[in-house]
Protein backbone atom coordinates (compact mmCIF):
# COMPACT_ATOMS: atom_id res chain seq x y z
CA UNK A 1 0.00 0.00 0.00
CA UNK A 2 1.90 3.22 -0.83
CA UNK A 3 2.02 6.59 1.04
CA UNK A 4 -1.02 8.07 -1.53
CA UNK A 5 -3.15 5.15 -0.40
CA UNK A 6 -2.46 5.33 3.43
CA UNK A 7 -3.31 9.00 3.06
CA UNK A 8 -6.49 8.84 1.16
CA UNK A 9 -7.37 6.42 3.81
CA UNK A 10 -6.59 8.57 6.47
CA UNK A 11 -8.47 11.37 4.78
CA UNK A 12 -11.56 8.91 4.25
CA UNK A 13 -11.60 7.36 7.77
CA UNK A 14 -11.63 11.63 8.96
CA UNK A 15 -14.67 12.44 6.71
CA UNK A 16 -16.54 9.57 8.30
CA UNK A 17 -15.49 10.47 11.53
CA UNK A 18 -16.75 13.84 10.84
CA UNK A 19 -19.95 12.89 9.12
CA UNK A 20 -21.21 10.62 12.05
CA UNK A 21 -21.58 13.70 14.80
CA UNK A 22 -23.49 15.90 12.06
CA UNK A 23 -26.16 13.07 11.17
CA UNK A 24 -26.96 12.91 14.44
CA UNK A 25 -27.03 16.72 15.38
CA UNK A 26 -29.35 17.03 11.73
CA UNK A 27 -31.32 13.64 13.07
CA UNK A 28 -32.34 15.92 16.28
CA UNK A 29 -32.91 18.97 14.25
CA UNK A 30 -35.11 17.05 12.39
CA UNK A 31 -36.86 16.39 15.14
CA UNK A 32 -37.33 18.99 16.38
CA UNK A 33 -38.74 20.08 13.25
CA UNK A 34 -38.04 24.14 14.21
CA UNK A 35 -35.93 24.43 11.25
CA UNK A 36 -38.38 23.21 8.56
CA UNK A 37 -38.11 20.07 6.17
CA UNK A 38 -34.21 21.07 5.04
CA UNK A 39 -32.57 18.98 7.92
CA UNK A 40 -34.45 15.67 7.26
CA UNK A 41 -32.97 15.64 3.36
CA UNK A 42 -30.05 16.76 4.70
CA UNK A 43 -29.79 13.83 7.43
CA UNK A 44 -30.26 11.61 5.08
CA UNK A 45 -27.83 13.29 2.51
CA UNK A 46 -25.15 13.01 5.35
CA UNK A 47 -25.76 9.22 5.88
CA UNK A 48 -25.27 8.33 2.20
CA UNK A 49 -21.91 10.30 2.20
CA UNK A 50 -20.99 8.35 5.27
CA UNK A 51 -21.70 5.10 4.00
CA UNK A 52 -19.89 6.02 0.23
CA UNK A 53 -16.79 7.13 2.16
CA UNK A 54 -17.17 3.74 4.41
CA UNK A 55 -17.15 1.54 1.31
CA UNK A 56 -14.26 3.90 -0.17
CA UNK A 57 -12.25 3.20 2.81
CA UNK A 58 -12.92 -0.59 3.07
CA UNK A 59 -11.89 -0.59 -0.99
CA UNK A 60 -8.36 1.10 -0.23
CA UNK A 61 -7.99 -1.36 2.11
CA UNK A 62 -8.89 -4.78 1.14
CA UNK A 63 -8.36 -3.59 -2.61
CA UNK A 64 -5.26 -0.75 -2.73
CA UNK A 65 -3.45 -0.08 -6.15
CA UNK A 66 -6.87 -1.33 -7.83
CA UNK A 67 -9.22 1.20 -9.73
CA UNK A 68 -12.54 1.20 -8.74
CA UNK A 69 -15.22 0.07 -10.78
CA UNK A 70 -18.71 1.29 -11.32
CA UNK A 71 -20.14 0.85 -7.60
CA UNK A 72 -22.80 1.55 -4.96
CA UNK A 73 -20.18 4.47 -3.63
CA UNK A 74 -21.48 5.87 -7.12
CA UNK A 75 -24.98 5.82 -6.60
CA UNK A 76 -24.39 6.77 -2.58
CA UNK A 77 -22.85 9.96 -4.09
CA UNK A 78 -25.93 10.31 -6.48
CA UNK A 79 -28.16 9.60 -3.69
CA UNK A 80 -26.44 12.43 -1.64
CA UNK A 81 -26.75 15.37 -4.50
CA UNK A 82 -30.53 14.31 -5.19
CA UNK A 83 -31.29 14.75 -1.65
CA UNK A 84 -29.72 18.03 -1.10
CA UNK A 85 -31.38 18.87 -4.66
CA UNK A 86 -34.36 18.06 -3.07
CA UNK A 87 -34.12 19.78 0.26
CA UNK A 88 -33.39 23.14 -1.60
CA UNK A 89 -36.21 22.89 -3.80
CA UNK A 90 -38.54 22.38 -0.43
CA UNK A 91 -36.75 25.33 0.90
CA UNK A 92 -37.60 27.06 -2.34
CA UNK A 93 -40.87 26.41 -1.93
CA UNK A 94 -43.53 29.16 -3.42
CA UNK A 95 -40.23 31.39 -4.97
CA UNK A 96 -39.30 28.98 -7.35
CA UNK A 97 -38.63 30.24 -10.29
CA UNK A 98 -37.32 29.48 -13.65
CA UNK A 99 -34.03 31.09 -14.64
CA UNK A 100 -33.08 30.23 -18.04
CA UNK A 101 -29.62 31.94 -18.30
CA UNK A 102 -28.78 30.11 -14.84
CA UNK A 103 -29.80 26.77 -16.48
CA UNK A 104 -28.20 27.20 -19.74
CA UNK A 105 -25.02 28.28 -18.28
CA UNK A 106 -25.29 24.99 -15.39
CA UNK A 107 -25.95 23.21 -18.94
CA UNK A 108 -23.46 24.23 -21.10
CA UNK A 109 -20.83 24.10 -17.76
CA UNK A 110 -21.91 21.16 -16.70
CA UNK A 111 -21.94 18.82 -20.33
CA UNK A 112 -18.01 20.29 -20.91
CA UNK A 113 -17.39 18.44 -17.80
CA UNK A 114 -19.09 15.25 -18.32
CA UNK A 115 -17.48 15.33 -21.82
CA UNK A 116 -14.10 15.98 -19.86
CA UNK A 117 -14.94 12.96 -17.15
CA UNK A 118 -15.75 10.58 -20.40
CA UNK A 119 -12.44 11.26 -22.16
CA UNK A 120 -10.41 10.83 -19.26
CA UNK A 121 -12.23 7.43 -17.84
CA UNK A 122 -13.34 6.30 -21.18
CA UNK A 123 -16.92 5.48 -19.27
CA UNK A 124 -19.92 6.58 -21.37
CA UNK A 125 -23.24 5.52 -19.97
CA UNK A 126 -21.73 5.66 -16.24
CA UNK A 127 -20.31 9.30 -16.66
CA UNK A 128 -23.60 10.84 -18.60
CA UNK A 129 -25.93 8.89 -15.97
CA UNK A 130 -24.51 9.87 -13.14
CA UNK A 131 -23.78 13.15 -14.15
CA UNK A 132 -27.27 14.56 -14.63
CA UNK A 133 -27.37 14.73 -10.08
CA UNK A 134 -24.51 17.19 -10.74
CA UNK A 135 -26.37 19.43 -13.18
CA UNK A 136 -29.74 19.40 -11.43
CA UNK A 137 -27.43 20.48 -8.18
CA UNK A 138 -25.30 23.33 -9.99
CA UNK A 139 -28.40 24.59 -11.60
CA UNK A 140 -30.59 25.08 -8.11
CA UNK A 141 -27.34 26.55 -6.54
CA UNK A 142 -26.37 29.22 -9.53
CA UNK A 143 -30.46 29.68 -9.34
CA UNK A 144 -30.45 30.04 -5.39
CA UNK A 145 -26.95 32.20 -5.32
CA UNK A 146 -28.70 34.61 -7.69
CA UNK A 147 -31.92 34.73 -5.28
CA UNK A 148 -30.22 34.93 -2.00
CA UNK A 149 -27.65 37.70 -3.42
CA UNK A 150 -24.89 35.83 -2.59
CA UNK A 151 -22.64 37.79 -5.30
CA UNK A 152 -22.15 41.65 -4.37
CA UNK A 153 -21.50 43.41 -7.83
CA UNK A 154 -22.07 42.09 -11.50
CA UNK A 155 -17.93 42.23 -11.42
CA UNK A 156 -17.94 39.52 -9.04
CA UNK A 157 -20.38 36.97 -10.51
CA UNK A 158 -18.73 37.73 -14.07
CA UNK A 159 -15.20 36.64 -12.61
CA UNK A 160 -16.57 33.39 -11.01
CA UNK A 161 -17.74 32.24 -14.45
CA UNK A 162 -14.79 33.44 -16.55
CA UNK A 163 -12.22 31.46 -13.81
CA UNK A 164 -14.70 28.88 -13.74
CA UNK A 165 -14.84 27.93 -17.87
CA UNK A 166 -11.00 28.96 -17.65
CA UNK A 167 -9.95 25.70 -15.89
CA UNK A 168 -11.93 23.57 -18.23
CA UNK A 169 -10.66 25.23 -20.98
CA UNK A 170 -7.12 24.74 -19.87
CA UNK A 171 -8.34 21.13 -19.17
CA UNK A 172 -9.47 20.44 -22.79
CA UNK A 173 -6.20 21.63 -23.97
CA UNK A 174 -3.79 19.53 -21.58
CA UNK A 175 -6.08 16.77 -23.52
CA UNK A 176 -5.31 17.62 -26.68
CA UNK A 177 -1.49 18.86 -26.49
CA UNK A 178 1.38 16.94 -26.87
CA UNK A 179 3.74 19.53 -25.60
CA UNK A 180 4.97 18.82 -21.89
CA UNK A 181 5.78 22.22 -20.81
CA UNK A 182 2.29 23.50 -22.05
CA UNK A 183 0.70 20.44 -20.11
CA UNK A 184 2.93 21.31 -17.13
CA UNK A 185 1.71 24.95 -17.28
CA UNK A 186 -2.20 24.43 -17.66
CA UNK A 187 -1.73 21.36 -14.98
CA UNK A 188 -0.48 23.78 -12.33
CA UNK A 189 -2.55 26.61 -13.39
CA UNK A 190 -6.09 24.84 -13.41
CA UNK A 191 -4.97 23.54 -9.95
CA UNK A 192 -4.01 27.32 -8.87
CA UNK A 193 -7.26 28.64 -10.55
CA UNK A 194 -9.44 25.55 -8.58
CA UNK A 195 -8.18 25.85 -5.52
CA UNK A 196 -8.03 30.22 -6.05
CA UNK A 197 -11.86 29.38 -6.38
CA UNK A 198 -12.06 27.41 -3.30
CA UNK A 199 -10.81 29.84 -1.40
CA UNK A 200 -12.89 32.83 -2.31
CA UNK A 201 -15.67 30.47 -1.94
CA UNK A 202 -14.93 30.08 1.79
CA UNK A 203 -13.95 33.43 2.21
CA UNK A 204 -17.57 34.43 1.51
CA UNK A 205 -18.91 31.67 3.47
CA UNK A 206 -16.57 33.09 6.38
CA UNK A 207 -18.25 36.76 5.85
CA UNK A 208 -21.46 35.23 5.82
CA UNK A 209 -21.17 33.03 8.94
CA UNK A 210 -19.61 36.32 10.58
CA UNK A 211 -22.02 38.11 9.47
CA UNK A 212 -24.98 36.61 10.73
CA UNK A 213 -26.74 37.02 7.37
CA UNK A 214 -29.58 35.03 6.63
CA UNK A 215 -29.59 31.46 6.86
CA UNK A 216 -30.66 30.92 3.45
CA UNK A 217 -27.78 32.68 2.16
CA UNK A 218 -25.14 31.07 4.21
CA UNK A 219 -26.98 27.26 3.06
CA UNK A 220 -26.38 28.01 -0.72
CA UNK A 221 -23.07 29.51 -0.09
CA UNK A 222 -21.90 26.18 1.98
CA UNK A 223 -23.45 23.47 -0.57
CA UNK A 224 -21.90 25.78 -3.49
CA UNK A 225 -18.20 25.39 -1.49
CA UNK A 226 -18.87 21.87 -1.40
CA UNK A 227 -19.91 20.73 -4.82
CA UNK A 228 -17.07 22.83 -6.21
CA UNK A 229 -14.66 21.60 -3.94
CA UNK A 230 -16.16 17.73 -5.01
CA UNK A 231 -15.76 18.52 -8.71
CA UNK A 232 -11.66 19.20 -7.81
CA UNK A 233 -11.77 16.48 -6.47
CA UNK A 234 -12.65 15.13 -9.89
CA UNK A 235 -9.95 16.73 -11.68
CA UNK A 236 -7.27 16.10 -9.19
CA UNK A 237 -4.92 13.02 -8.99
CA UNK A 238 -2.16 11.87 -6.79
CA UNK A 239 -1.04 14.23 -3.82
CA UNK A 240 -3.36 16.81 -5.51
CA UNK A 241 -6.38 14.61 -5.06
CA UNK A 242 -5.82 13.92 -1.40
CA UNK A 243 -5.35 17.66 -0.65
CA UNK A 244 -8.56 18.53 -2.94
CA UNK A 245 -10.50 15.66 -0.41
CA UNK A 246 -9.16 17.22 2.79
CA UNK A 247 -10.48 20.75 1.84
CA UNK A 248 -13.96 19.10 0.67
CA UNK A 249 -13.84 17.18 4.16
CA UNK A 250 -13.66 20.80 5.73
CA UNK A 251 -16.67 22.47 3.73
CA UNK A 252 -18.76 19.78 5.28
CA UNK A 253 -18.87 21.34 9.12
CA UNK A 254 -19.65 24.51 7.28
CA UNK A 255 -22.75 23.12 5.72
CA UNK A 256 -23.92 22.35 9.15
CA UNK A 257 -23.35 25.45 10.78
CA UNK A 258 -25.47 26.81 7.29
CA UNK A 259 -28.53 23.87 8.04
CA UNK A 260 -28.45 24.83 12.01
CA UNK A 261 -28.55 28.47 10.99
CA UNK A 262 -31.66 27.92 9.47
CA UNK A 263 -33.27 27.41 12.68
CA UNK A 264 -36.64 30.01 13.61
CA UNK A 265 -36.16 31.77 10.14
CA UNK A 266 -39.48 31.83 7.90
CA UNK A 267 -40.52 32.51 4.27
CA UNK A 268 -41.31 35.73 5.58
CA UNK A 269 -37.53 36.86 6.65
CA UNK A 270 -36.40 35.14 2.90
CA UNK A 271 -38.99 37.33 1.40
CA UNK A 272 -38.31 40.13 3.24
CA UNK A 273 -34.33 40.33 2.08
CA UNK A 274 -35.73 39.50 -1.57
CA UNK A 275 -37.68 42.79 -1.71
CA UNK A 276 -34.66 44.68 0.15
CA UNK B 1 -25.64 -27.15 -12.20
CA UNK B 2 -29.13 -26.88 -10.64
CA UNK B 3 -32.56 -25.61 -12.19
CA UNK B 4 -33.21 -22.76 -9.81
CA UNK B 5 -36.98 -22.70 -11.34
CA UNK B 6 -37.94 -26.06 -10.21
CA UNK B 7 -35.89 -25.66 -6.62
CA UNK B 8 -38.41 -22.41 -6.50
CA UNK B 9 -41.75 -24.44 -7.76
CA UNK B 10 -40.79 -26.99 -5.37
CA UNK B 11 -40.63 -24.95 -2.55
CA UNK B 12 -43.65 -22.28 -3.46
CA UNK B 13 -46.30 -24.96 -4.06
CA UNK B 14 -46.83 -25.68 -0.39
CA UNK B 15 -46.85 -21.80 0.49
CA UNK B 16 -48.94 -20.74 -2.07
CA UNK B 17 -51.54 -23.87 -1.08
CA UNK B 18 -50.66 -22.60 2.85
CA UNK B 19 -52.36 -19.06 1.73
CA UNK B 20 -55.45 -20.66 1.29
CA UNK B 21 -55.56 -21.27 5.11
CA UNK B 22 -54.22 -18.47 6.59
CA UNK B 23 -55.41 -14.83 7.79
CA UNK B 24 -54.71 -11.57 8.57
CA UNK B 25 -50.62 -10.64 9.27
CA UNK B 26 -49.45 -14.72 8.86
CA UNK B 27 -51.18 -14.66 5.08
CA UNK B 28 -49.12 -11.39 4.42
CA UNK B 29 -45.52 -12.81 5.64
CA UNK B 30 -45.94 -15.81 3.59
CA UNK B 31 -47.47 -13.55 0.46
CA UNK B 32 -43.70 -11.50 0.86
CA UNK B 33 -42.27 -14.56 1.52
CA UNK B 34 -43.10 -15.87 -2.04
CA UNK B 35 -42.18 -12.80 -3.37
CA UNK B 36 -38.61 -12.43 -1.90
CA UNK B 37 -38.08 -15.57 -3.75
CA UNK B 38 -39.28 -14.69 -6.66
CA UNK B 39 -37.05 -11.54 -6.49
CA UNK B 40 -34.22 -13.45 -6.06
CA UNK B 41 -34.86 -15.67 -8.97
CA UNK B 42 -35.38 -12.72 -10.91
CA UNK B 43 -32.23 -10.85 -9.21
CA UNK B 44 -30.91 -13.80 -10.91
CA UNK B 45 -31.91 -13.50 -14.44
CA UNK B 46 -31.27 -9.82 -14.61
CA UNK B 47 -27.81 -10.33 -12.70
CA UNK B 48 -26.64 -13.07 -15.30
CA UNK B 49 -27.95 -11.13 -18.47
CA UNK B 50 -26.04 -7.71 -16.71
CA UNK B 51 -22.50 -9.90 -16.38
CA UNK B 52 -23.02 -10.82 -20.68
CA UNK B 53 -23.17 -7.31 -21.54
CA UNK B 54 -20.82 -5.29 -18.96
CA UNK B 55 -17.90 -7.98 -19.39
CA UNK B 56 -17.14 -7.98 -16.17
CA UNK B 57 -16.04 -11.11 -14.45
CA UNK B 58 -18.17 -13.32 -12.53
CA UNK B 59 -16.66 -12.38 -9.47
CA UNK B 60 -16.26 -8.58 -9.66
CA UNK B 61 -20.19 -8.61 -10.57
CA UNK B 62 -20.80 -10.67 -7.94
CA UNK B 63 -18.79 -8.20 -5.39
CA UNK B 64 -19.60 -5.04 -7.06
CA UNK B 65 -22.89 -5.12 -9.32
CA UNK B 66 -24.91 -7.80 -7.50
CA UNK B 67 -26.02 -5.95 -4.27
CA UNK B 68 -27.26 -3.06 -6.70
CA UNK B 69 -29.60 -5.67 -8.52
CA UNK B 70 -30.70 -7.79 -5.65
CA UNK B 71 -31.31 -4.83 -3.73
CA UNK B 72 -33.66 -3.15 -6.31
CA UNK B 73 -35.28 -6.12 -6.92
CA UNK B 74 -36.42 -6.31 -2.86
CA UNK B 75 -37.04 -2.54 -3.19
CA UNK B 76 -40.15 -3.02 -5.89
CA UNK B 77 -42.43 -5.38 -3.99
CA UNK B 78 -42.14 -2.94 -1.01
CA UNK B 79 -42.60 -0.01 -3.00
CA UNK B 80 -45.43 -2.11 -4.70
CA UNK B 81 -47.55 -3.01 -1.22
CA UNK B 82 -46.53 0.81 0.04
CA UNK B 83 -48.17 2.45 -2.82
CA UNK B 84 -50.74 0.54 -3.56
CA UNK B 85 -52.01 -0.55 0.36
CA UNK B 86 -50.40 2.55 1.97
CA UNK B 87 -49.79 0.12 5.20
CA UNK B 88 -49.07 1.06 8.78
CA UNK B 89 -45.75 1.12 10.16
CA UNK B 90 -45.98 -2.52 11.57
CA UNK B 91 -47.32 -4.27 8.70
CA UNK B 92 -44.65 -2.39 5.88
CA UNK B 93 -41.96 -4.06 8.36
CA UNK B 94 -43.83 -7.13 8.42
CA UNK B 95 -43.63 -7.88 4.47
CA UNK B 96 -40.17 -5.96 4.50
CA UNK B 97 -39.36 -8.93 6.80
CA UNK B 98 -41.06 -11.18 4.57
CA UNK B 99 -39.35 -10.69 1.37
CA UNK B 100 -35.82 -10.60 3.13
CA UNK B 101 -35.86 -14.12 4.68
CA UNK B 102 -37.83 -15.30 1.59
CA UNK B 103 -34.78 -14.01 -0.62
CA UNK B 104 -32.25 -15.16 1.75
CA UNK B 105 -34.25 -18.53 1.97
CA UNK B 106 -33.81 -18.72 -1.42
CA UNK B 107 -30.16 -17.79 -2.28
CA UNK B 108 -29.24 -20.24 0.55
CA UNK B 109 -31.03 -23.38 -0.92
CA UNK B 110 -29.91 -22.91 -4.38
CA UNK B 111 -26.28 -22.17 -3.46
CA UNK B 112 -26.19 -25.12 -0.97
CA UNK B 113 -27.68 -27.13 -3.61
CA UNK B 114 -24.92 -26.21 -5.83
CA UNK B 115 -22.32 -26.23 -3.51
CA UNK B 116 -22.83 -29.44 -1.43
CA UNK B 117 -24.17 -29.26 2.25
CA UNK B 118 -21.48 -31.41 3.69
CA UNK B 119 -19.33 -29.20 6.02
CA UNK B 120 -21.97 -27.61 8.98
CA UNK B 121 -19.32 -25.14 9.55
CA UNK B 122 -19.54 -23.67 6.45
CA UNK B 123 -24.11 -24.13 5.77
CA UNK B 124 -24.09 -22.06 9.78
CA UNK B 125 -21.75 -18.98 8.25
CA UNK B 126 -23.47 -19.22 5.18
CA UNK B 127 -27.36 -19.57 6.93
CA UNK B 128 -26.12 -16.89 9.90
CA UNK B 129 -24.44 -14.35 8.02
CA UNK B 130 -26.28 -14.50 4.38
CA UNK B 131 -29.49 -14.88 5.44
CA UNK B 132 -29.12 -11.99 8.25
CA UNK B 133 -27.76 -10.02 5.80
CA UNK B 134 -30.52 -9.54 3.66
CA UNK B 135 -33.10 -8.99 6.55
CA UNK B 136 -31.02 -6.51 7.83
CA UNK B 137 -31.07 -4.28 4.91
CA UNK B 138 -34.82 -5.05 4.03
CA UNK B 139 -35.22 -3.86 7.37
CA UNK B 140 -32.96 -0.60 7.33
CA UNK B 141 -34.90 0.02 4.14
CA UNK B 142 -38.49 0.18 5.05
CA UNK B 143 -37.26 2.05 8.55
CA UNK B 144 -35.79 4.65 6.31
CA UNK B 145 -39.06 4.57 3.94
CA UNK B 146 -40.85 4.70 6.81
CA UNK B 147 -38.86 7.74 8.21
CA UNK B 148 -39.49 9.51 5.03
CA UNK B 149 -42.70 9.46 5.17
CA UNK B 150 -42.81 10.09 8.32
CA UNK B 151 -40.70 13.83 7.54
CA UNK B 152 -43.07 14.14 4.38
CA UNK B 153 -40.05 13.64 1.85
CA UNK B 154 -41.24 10.33 0.65
CA UNK B 155 -39.84 11.69 -2.86
CA UNK B 156 -38.18 9.73 -6.05
CA UNK B 157 -34.73 11.31 -4.14
CA UNK B 158 -35.39 9.93 -0.81
CA UNK B 159 -36.68 6.58 -2.22
CA UNK B 160 -32.91 6.77 -4.05
CA UNK B 161 -31.14 7.43 -0.83
CA UNK B 162 -33.22 4.67 1.03
CA UNK B 163 -32.29 2.33 -1.38
CA UNK B 164 -28.41 3.52 -1.38
CA UNK B 165 -28.47 2.69 2.36
CA UNK B 166 -29.19 -0.91 1.87
CA UNK B 167 -26.85 -1.64 -1.40
CA UNK B 168 -24.31 0.36 0.26
CA UNK B 169 -24.80 -1.88 3.25
CA UNK B 170 -24.98 -4.94 0.86
CA UNK B 171 -22.40 -4.12 -1.27
CA UNK B 172 -19.90 -3.17 1.73
CA UNK B 173 -20.30 -7.32 2.79
CA UNK B 174 -19.81 -8.14 -0.35
CA UNK B 175 -16.22 -6.24 -0.44
CA UNK B 176 -15.04 -7.71 3.15
CA UNK B 177 -15.53 -11.54 2.42
CA UNK B 178 -14.42 -10.93 -1.07
CA UNK B 179 -10.86 -11.61 0.21
CA UNK B 180 -9.85 -13.84 2.60
CA UNK B 181 -7.79 -12.73 6.01
CA UNK B 182 -9.06 -10.68 8.98
CA UNK B 183 -11.58 -8.36 6.69
CA UNK B 184 -13.96 -11.39 6.10
CA UNK B 185 -14.38 -12.20 9.56
CA UNK B 186 -15.23 -8.57 9.89
CA UNK B 187 -18.03 -9.08 6.64
CA UNK B 188 -18.98 -12.08 9.09
CA UNK B 189 -19.86 -9.59 11.90
CA UNK B 190 -21.39 -6.71 9.93
CA UNK B 191 -24.90 -8.23 9.34
CA UNK B 192 -25.17 -9.58 12.97
CA UNK B 193 -24.17 -6.58 14.22
CA UNK B 194 -26.45 -4.90 12.08
CA UNK B 195 -29.21 -7.04 13.25
CA UNK B 196 -28.13 -6.36 16.75
CA UNK B 197 -28.23 -2.50 16.40
CA UNK B 198 -31.22 -2.30 14.30
CA UNK B 199 -33.65 -4.53 16.59
CA UNK B 200 -33.77 -2.57 19.60
CA UNK B 201 -34.00 0.73 18.06
CA UNK B 202 -37.13 -0.67 15.57
CA UNK B 203 -39.39 -2.38 18.31
CA UNK B 204 -38.64 0.76 20.70
CA UNK B 205 -40.03 2.95 18.28
CA UNK B 206 -42.80 0.51 16.87
CA UNK B 207 -43.54 0.12 20.46
CA UNK B 208 -43.62 3.97 21.16
CA UNK B 209 -46.29 4.50 17.90
CA UNK B 210 -48.71 1.42 18.96
CA UNK B 211 -48.89 2.92 22.77
CA UNK B 212 -49.43 6.41 21.20
CA UNK B 213 -52.48 5.48 18.78
CA UNK B 214 -55.74 5.48 19.90
CA UNK B 215 -57.66 1.94 20.33
CA UNK B 216 -60.10 0.98 18.16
Amino acid sequence: MGYLTIMEAFLLSLQAAIVVPIVISTAGLMKKGRNGIFPAFFTFAMMSLFLSDLYCLIFCIVRPEERMPFTVDEIAECAMLLLVSAGLEALSGKRKKWMPRAFLFTILYMSASIALWIAWSGEWVQDILFGLPYVYLAYLLVRGLEYVRAWDTDGERMLAVVMSVGILLMQTVMLITENETAWNVMNVGSYVIAHGITAWLLWKNYRSLRDKSYGEKTLYLSITVFLWTLLVTYMSDEIYYNIALAINTLTIPIEWIAVKRLRGETDGAAEGMENS
Amino acid sequence: MIYAENVLICITVPLVIALMFLQGSARRFVASFLSGMAACLLAAYVGGYIELISGMGAEDTAIFLSPIIEEIMKLLPVLFYLMLFEPKDVELLLVAVGIGTGFATFENCCYVLSRGAQSLAYVLIRGSVVGVMHLVSMVALSVGLHLLKQYKVFTVSGIIGALSLAMTFHATYNLLVSKSGITTYVGYALPLLGALILYPQTYHYLGKKEERRPSS
